[in-house]
């Protein structure tokens, strides 16, 4: 269940660092431009967020065993979006080949 | 140096990595697998008894007895109570000196039931299991040990110069860090090979540098044997001494062996409830007895053992920090790669690691080929560029469907077959040879195609022909009693089958166009046309 939390933390935390990119946000956000402030604030919070999955991993299986576990959850999470900025990047072609 | 320092890495990268990739990712597919050697293990041997937990005092008394029947005279017992997936039955060890007049020292190891104290029964199918799939990452299979060791730590030194030099090239690593451009030819598999790499990075760091460790004595063993003043016999007792092994000679004078309760309840009382692994008792039955317990690991493997009188019970060793620190930083390492400590949710997270890193590699292999294709487009193949991509097909889908193979050999080799464990590897290397020629024979994407297809039927085949070969260990059976040892290992191969199924419905998609559509793409300025028509 922890892990599931960490994972769920890190997913989000990935997701805002993600936005907090120019060209992700262009993908998700067509159009809309973050301020350079608001982007501190979207990425800050997205690394806090990944420093809280550690934290909650760590303080239920310790240092060791909570860490290696972090590392996987980071894994899985970072590959998501990644997969995710795709799925997207493919079906805002295949809109605009359809508007086309 | 080649142009700038990053020119210089690139070629490094490229080179080593493409030079030895094949054997990397053999080396990566079967270690990954190993992350669920037991699991392996027990589909392979459905027959034998389902492990049964039982308290450390249980267990050791079982041990005990049994020892006590069968190995005595020994000069040392070893009793390993069962631990979950690990250790699934409790084992016994005893060593019998050489005798002065000559002979061999005689060994006896056995499995025990829990329930009976019996030696649990040798399944019906001979089978290597997931061990030897998991050593084969090690070992090599058919070469000899020590060359096996000395190749694969040169091998494990080539992945980490190439993990390395893959950092210093990739210039937008934190740009770039949740890019994948899909459908993009060359692009995408570059994008691919460093999605992988990056994501699962401190897991490949880890796995590399501390495979290294494990082969630091193959390849430094002047660092131990200068420590000896080169005397090699005494440089051979460097592991014993290092992790402080305990040495007593027998005093030949017989004493009765304490009992082993009070033993435990003062070991239970330093490192608390539920906290002892093994047990290991030298010289039973002499005024010199001692008893050794060894604590549970964790993640990080530092040992950790009390010694007991073996006559009297008194505490003679209760310390914790006998290890040196460098003996504590390689047991971290070595404990991170195994990942014994790893329960279900870690385990299956170190095989997504472990799988990402087998991709790493592959997709580094192919894009190999995707550049250069792309970048003389006018060129026939020549036959390094056909050799380097008949070496991708048969390793990358290949090795998979030689695994498949040994799996169904497994359940379909007659069972009284000589050998018969040999021969599962036997299968498993002909079917790895057979796909890796079958390349050879044709085009380079109905290869590709047609070896994925085969993948999935191969694996597709597992859970069908368990059906047909066993009567309880299907998923039929496991299934509906919630055996997830055994359903999880049948589910496995149906979702591999998917992957392969998805893999060669889109390499079936894929037109590989003539040149003129490249030209014409490139007279359009069409750059992502011209990229793909090649890739």
């Amino acid at each position: 269940m922890t892990t599931v939390g960490s994972f769920a933390l890190s997913l989000i935390g990935f997701a805002l660092i993600n936005l907090s990119m120019r060209k992700h946000m262009k993908q998700w956000r067509p159009g809309s431009e973050l301020s350079n402030g608001a982007v501190w604030v979207v990425r800050t919070l997205g690394y806090l967020l990944l420093l809280a999955a550690a934290v909650v991993l760590v303080r239920t299986d310790g240092l060791s065993v909570g860490l290696t576990t972090y590392c996987g959850v980071l894994t899985v999470a970072a590959f998501g979006i990644a997969l995710a900025n795709s799925i997207r990047a493919t079906r805002l072609k295949r809109d605009r080949k359809g508007r086309a | 140096m080649i142009g700038s320092f990053r020119q210089s890495m690139t070629w490094l990268h490229t080179w080593a990595g493409l030079v030895v990739c094949w054997i990397l990712y053999f080396m990566f597919v079967t270690g990954t697998v190993g992350y669920f050697y037991t699991e392996i293990d027990r589909w392979m041997q459905p027959d034998r008894p389902v492990a049964m937990d039982a308290s450390f005092s249980e267990a050791v008394a079982v041990g005990r007895a049994h020892l006590e029947r069968e190995g005595a005279g020994a000069d040392r017992w070893f009793i390993n109570p069962p631990r979950g997936r690990e250790i699934p039955h409790l084992r016994t060890f005893w060593q019998k000196p050489a005798a002065e007049d000559g002979g061999d020292i005689q060994r006896g190891n056995d499995e025990l039931d829990m329930r009976t104290g019996e030696t649990v029964p040798e399944s019906v199918r001979e089978t290597g299991g997931g061990q030897t799939l998991y050593r084969m990452h090690y070992i090599l299979h058919y070469l000899n040990r020590d060359i096996a060791y000395r190749l694969v730590g040169i091998l494990t030194l080539i992945m980490f110069i190439g993990m390395v030099t893959g950092i210093v090239v990739h210039k937008k690593i934190f740009k770039d860090f949740f890019t994948f451009r899909f459908a993009k030819g060359q692009r995408s598999w570059l994008d691919m090979h460093n999605l992988f790499s990056v994501t699962s990075l401190p897991f490949q760091l880890m796995i590399t540098y501390s495979g290294l460790i494990f082969m630091v004595t193959t390849w430094m063993p002047l660092v131990a044997i200068g420590s000896y003043n080169f005397d090699t016999e005494k440089a051979a007792e460097v592991i014993s001494e290092a992790t402080g092994e305990v040495s007593i000679e027998a005093a030949g004078v017989p004493a009765e062996l304490v009992a082993f309760e009070p033993v435990i309840a003062r070991a239970e009382q330093a490192w608390g409830d539920d906290s002892l692994m093994r047990m290991e008792v030298r010289h039973p039955g002499d005024a010199n007895a001692r008893i050794i317990v060894y604590r549970k690991e964790n993640a990080s493997r530092v040992p950790a053992r009390m010694v007991f009188d073996g006559v009297s019970g008194e505490v003679l060793d209760g310390r914790t920090d006998y290890v040196s620190t460098p003996i504590v930083v390689a047991a971290t390492f070595l404990g991170l790669h195994e990942g014994l400590f790893a329960g279900p949710v870690l385990r299956w997270l170190y095989f997504l690691s472990g799988l990402l890193g087998t991709a790493m590699i592959a997709t580094g292999a192919i894009y190999w080929t995707a550049k250069r294709r792309n970048k003389n487009p006018d060129e026939p193949e020549g036959r390094g560029f056909r050799f380097v991509e008949c070496l991708n097909i048969g390793t990358v889908v290949g090795l998979p469907i030689g695994i498949a193979a040994y799996f169904l050999a497994n359940r379909l080799l007659p069972l009284g077959m000589e050998n018969r464990a040999e021969w599962e590897v036997h299968v498993m290397f002909i079917v790895w040879g057979l796909t890796l020629l079958y390349p050879v024979l044709r085009s380079r994407v109905e290869a590709w195609r047609e070896q994925a297809w085969l993948a999935a039927a191969a694996f597709a085949a597992i859970p069908v022909v368990n059906v047909l070969t066993t009567d309880n260990a299907h998923l039929l059976v496991t299934l509906p009693a919630g055996d997830w040892v055994l359903a999880g290992f049948d589910l496995t191969a149906i979702a591999a089958a998917v992957l392969f199924v998805v893999a060669a419905l889109l390499i079936g998609r894929y037109r590989p166009r003539s040149h003129q559509s490249v030209e014409a793409a490139a007279e359009r300025g069409d750059a992502t046309a011209q990229s793909s028509a090649v890739a």
